[in-house]
């Protein structure tokens, strides 16, 4: 008999019937870490899935006709040049630093598009949390030790935390935030930086006065190493098989 | 980009770290590391010289400008580990000829064009050196002439072309290509050019696509004795829209596209000479003067950096002199007077351009692990409720608790008005209108599972964006959708009853109609325009505390993968003597249906009779191995019923 049949058995027939519904994985993801930053005082912050190129790349200081924009395959929309699915939730903070001014601390959820073909560990549509806190005299230090606290808030306190340089071109330093548990091996967690000046210039704000970092976490693949899924197009399918186990 | 292990040591006097240390320092100085594996190499020859170890290495296009090639590679190499990094020698080519070719730059997308000709060169297949630096980093060798252009690229990032100069009528020269002209590409590719394609020809056609690919007409092969040697520098932009106009990409394309620095031509085509004199020349082989046409030399960039802005955004405290220490580490030349530093920026640094540049460098090799954690600073930041948010998230809890499951789906679907430019697939071919189709097919997936689901009625709701309208006056709206549907054969009560007293539901915590256009009785799915829900919903009376709601608690931590085999249902019903117990029976069904019995025996009837009641369970059945047939799950279901026999119970 197989091992998956063992554990089904043993697991399933202890329970007795239940009819409470069950939150998507996704959004109980979502829900679990805007919990951990609105208690760290972060606001929600919203935007559209329709974007201009302007808000997803110019002011992010991803010029057109530059490599960088390979590093997120787009879907422009038909016949409305300019006009594409939002490839991240990183556009969301230049509305919000537009609209508003320092100090501030947001977290921006929500579901994002790259064209690119699927498989167990890519998808055309996923999640994506976007975080961002501008003020004076804010650095790389603060960024550490807000990252550190929701990895350990939502992973354990067991989970070590590592920052090693990446590239985003709308932070500077970029950096890639791996946690590991125990002996195991560093896993890539999220995206984060300080925002570039270029950033801080396109959206009116001052970046001598002002200095912020930004942070971007893929939320499928967090769901996934969360709770063993091993596909991310089954967060997609509509099937109660998976999301009624949670 | 993947690199040799072997090429890279060659640029050291000392011994390198082995190649997964030195993969594990660039992890934590420099670039992501995309894999370290040990190479073998097939052809007998080469195997003598013994194994490689390549590291696929990330260079992401900040640092494209400088590290996609050996040379610049073994650089970083040096910064991080300390070693020192060989000079790339100049050799002096004595008793040089005067140029006999013209070189006429007609565009400003030619940054630079170097030329040079090489007379007498014996054309063949390229000596074992060569062909094993090529074969490490899974280029083909083509001869020895070729070959020796793609190692100089591969060394020092600087492509470079090599023409048969005796099929070359006249000048070169570069420029737009003329309406109407083609070009057949060294792959054998007939390309039609336009206008806006820039490239490299004689008086008579086009030789190459500029910075993309080589043409047929001048190409190198064993009958060519002499040669002119390119190395150029084109617009990046340029460049990029050639390749996407012409779907060339290359070697070549990818550096230039990214830009490199003019200055790179002359050493890059000084090393091709040294290495064509050495593996393709011979005695009578005749190297000429460069022809170099460079109007606009790049000037040497300094950038002013200042010791509290470094400690300002690093968060650390470092010293002038700790700083200086550092970029002496990176190569940088730089000049302290007080607590502002000049500093010089290699050429190839492209992408130092600001004092921030400069301090992300300082940061990087400084080591991020070396910066403290630092508190918030006490903000004048109020967080405000996000109404969007909250009231999504409070009619994700209300429904739960009525049982309903959310599921979220595609926002692309086959029909709509909005669509992308190039569609993933036939059934994504536009932005959803309406989330109804996306939920009707979960609902008809679910509904096949009941079973399974130990479910009589799928209830499920999505929430999402829903898209409609003409580009340039479109919208894109918030909905909520609620889908319900019974299982095969159950009539009551009817799916209709729990949609209504869904929105009944959230009418009344809402306190505003949940306004729905479709007809409840007779549709599968309901949708709700959630913005005037935004609208009316007084947030302050429904989100208490200023916080949003909570979930229930999550029902497992991990998830049990769902086997793709498929299930088998029986039923059973047994007469049970009224003092019995139905735990009884149900451990019974339990035990004897073993592993393969998926879920727990679901009780669909119960009916008294006299002193007896009758018990009847549906069992379903599943393997994560195979298809069950008949036979096995008849086998499970005889135990089951002898075991009911021999406690004297009667089976229906």
């Amino acid at each position: 008999m197989s091992e998956q049949n063992k554990k089904k058995n043993t697991e399933q027939n202890v329970k007795t019937e239940t009819v409470s519904g069950s939150i998507h994985p996704l959004n109980r993801v979502i829900s679990d870490i805007v919990e951990i930053f609105s208690e760290m005082g972060f606001e929600v912050a919203t935007g559209t899935e329709i974007e201009d190129e302007k808000h997803n790349f110019d002011d992010l200081n991803v010029p057109k006709d530059h490599p960088a924009r390979d590093m997120q395959d787009t879907f422009w929309l038909k016949d409305f040049p300019g006009h594409l699915m939002r490839t991240h939730t990183s556009g969301v903070q230049i509305h919000y630093m537009k609209e508003n001014q320092p100090p501030f601390k947001i977290v921006a959820p929500g579901k994002v598009y790259r064209y690119e073909a699927t498989d167990k560990t890519h998808e055309v549509q996923f999640h994506q949390i976007e975080g961002l806190v501008v003020g004076k005299g804010i650095n790389l230090g603060h960024l550490k030790k807000a990252l550190n606290t929701f990895v350990k808030k939502f992973y354990g306190d067991d989970v070590e935390t590592r920052l090693r340089p990446g590239y985003f071109p709308f932070v500077e330093p970029g950096v890639e935030v791996d946690m590991k548990r125990g002996d195991g091996d560093w896993i890539e967690m999220l995206g984060a930086g300080m925002v570039h000046p270029n950033v801080l210039k396109n959206c009116g704000l001052d970046s001598e006065e002002y200095s912020g970092f930004a942070f971007g976490i893929g939320l499928d693949r967090v769901a996934m190493l969360k709770y063993g899924i091993d596909d991310v197009r089954k967060f997609y399918d509509g099937d109660l098989r998976m999301i009624n186990q949670f | 980009m993947v690199f040799s292990y072997n090429w890279l040591k060659e640029y050291f006097e000392e011994d390198l770290p082995t190649a997964e240390t030195v993969a594990e320092l660039l992890t934590v100085h420099s670039f992501e590391i995309e894999g370290v594996e040990r190479k073998t190499f097939e052809s007998s020859e080469i195997k003598e010289v013994g194994d490689d170890w390549l590291i696929d290495i990330d260079v992401l296009p900040n640092r494209a400008h400088d590290a996609l090639c050996h040379y610049g590679m073994a650089r970083e190499i040096s910064v991080i580990t300390g070693l020192k990094l060989k000079n790339i020698e100049e050799k002096i080519f004595p008793n040089l000829l005067s140029p006999k070719i013209k070189i006429n730059v007609k565009e400003d997308f030619c940054r630079r064009y170097i030329g040079r000709q090489i007379k007498n060169v014996k054309v063949g297949e390229s000596p074992l050196k060569l062909r094993q630096k090529l074969e490490a980093i899974g280029q083909r060798s083509i001869n020895n002439i070729v070959d020796i252009t793609n190692l100089v690229m591969f060394e020092l990032n600087q492509p470079m072309h090599a023409f048969d100069s005796g099929k070359v009528d006249g000048d070169i020269n570069i420029r737009f290509a003329k309406e109407g002209e083609e070009i057949t590409t060294l792959d054998n590719n007939e390309v039609k050019l336009s206008t806006d394609i820039p490239v490299i020809a004689d008086d008579k056609s086009p030789l190459a696509i500029a910075g993309a690919k080589g043409g047929k007409k001048a190409e190198v092969n064993e009958q060519t004795t002499n040669i002119i040697l390119e190395s150029a520098n084109f617009d990046p932009v340029l460049v990029r829209k050639t390749s996407v106009k012409t779907g060339i990409k290359t070697d070549s394309s990818k550096r230039f596209e990214n830009e490199i620095t003019p200055e790179l031509a002359l050493k890059a085509i000084d090393r091709a000479t040294e290495l064509i004199f050495e593996f393709a020349g011979n005695d009578d082989t005749e190297v000429f003067e460069v022809v170099d046409n460079y109007s606009n030399p790049v000037e040497e960039k300094t950038i002013d950096v200042s010791t509290d802005r470094v400690n300002s955004l690093l968060g650390s405290e470092l010293s002038t002199e700790d700083i200086s220490k550092i970029l002496n580490k990176l190569l940088f030349e730089n000049e302290v007077s007080d607590s502002l530093i000049k500093v010089s920026i290699p050429y190839e640094r492209l992408d130092l351009n600001m004092q921030t540049d400069v301090i992300e460098e300082i940061g990087r090799i400084y080591g991020y692990d070396k910066i403290t954690e630092q508190d918030l600073p006490d903000f004048d930041f109020k967080a405000k409720i996000n109404k969007e948010y909250g009231v999504n998230t409070l009619i994700r809890k209300i429904l739960i608790d009525l049982g309903f499951s959310e599921v979220v789906t595609y926002s692309f679907i086959e029909s709509g008005s909005l669509s992308p430019e190039k569609p993933i697939a036939e059934d994504k071919k536009f932005l959803r209108d309406s989330i109804k189709p996306g939920m009707q097919k979960s609902l008809e997936l679910n509904q096949r599972n009941a079973d399974l689901l130990g479910l009589d009625h799928i209830n499920i709701f999505e929430i999402g964006k829903v898209f409609d309208g003409e580009p340039n006056n479109y919208y894109e709206k918030p909905v909520l959708a609620i889908g319900t549907i019974n299982k095969q054969g159950v009539k009551k009560p009817n799916p209709a009853t729990f949609k209504k007293q869904a929105i009944e539901k959230l009418s009344e915590i809402f306190g505003v109609e949940f306004k729905i256009k479709d007809n409840l009785e007779n549709s599968d799915v309901v949708e709700i325009d959630l913005e005037e829900i935004y609208k009316s919903a007084d947030s302050d009376k429904l989100l208490k505390n200023d916080s949003y709601p909570e979930f229930p608690a999550i029902k497992n931590n991990s998830y049990t993968p769902v086997s793709q085999y498929p299930f088998v249902l029986r039923d059973i019903a047994v007469w049970l003597p009224n003092e019995t117990s139905v735990d009884e029976l149900t451990e019974i069904l339990r035990e004897k249906g073993g592993e393969l019995l998926i879920r727990e025996p679901r009780q669909f009837d119960v009916y008294q009779k006299d002193d007896r009641t009758s018990y009847a369970y549906r069992l379903v059945f599943q393997s994560y191995e195979k298809t069950l047939t008949d036979d096995e799950v008849n086998k499970i279901m005889d135990s089951i019923n002898l075991e009911i026999e021999l406690k004297g119970w009667e089976i229906r």
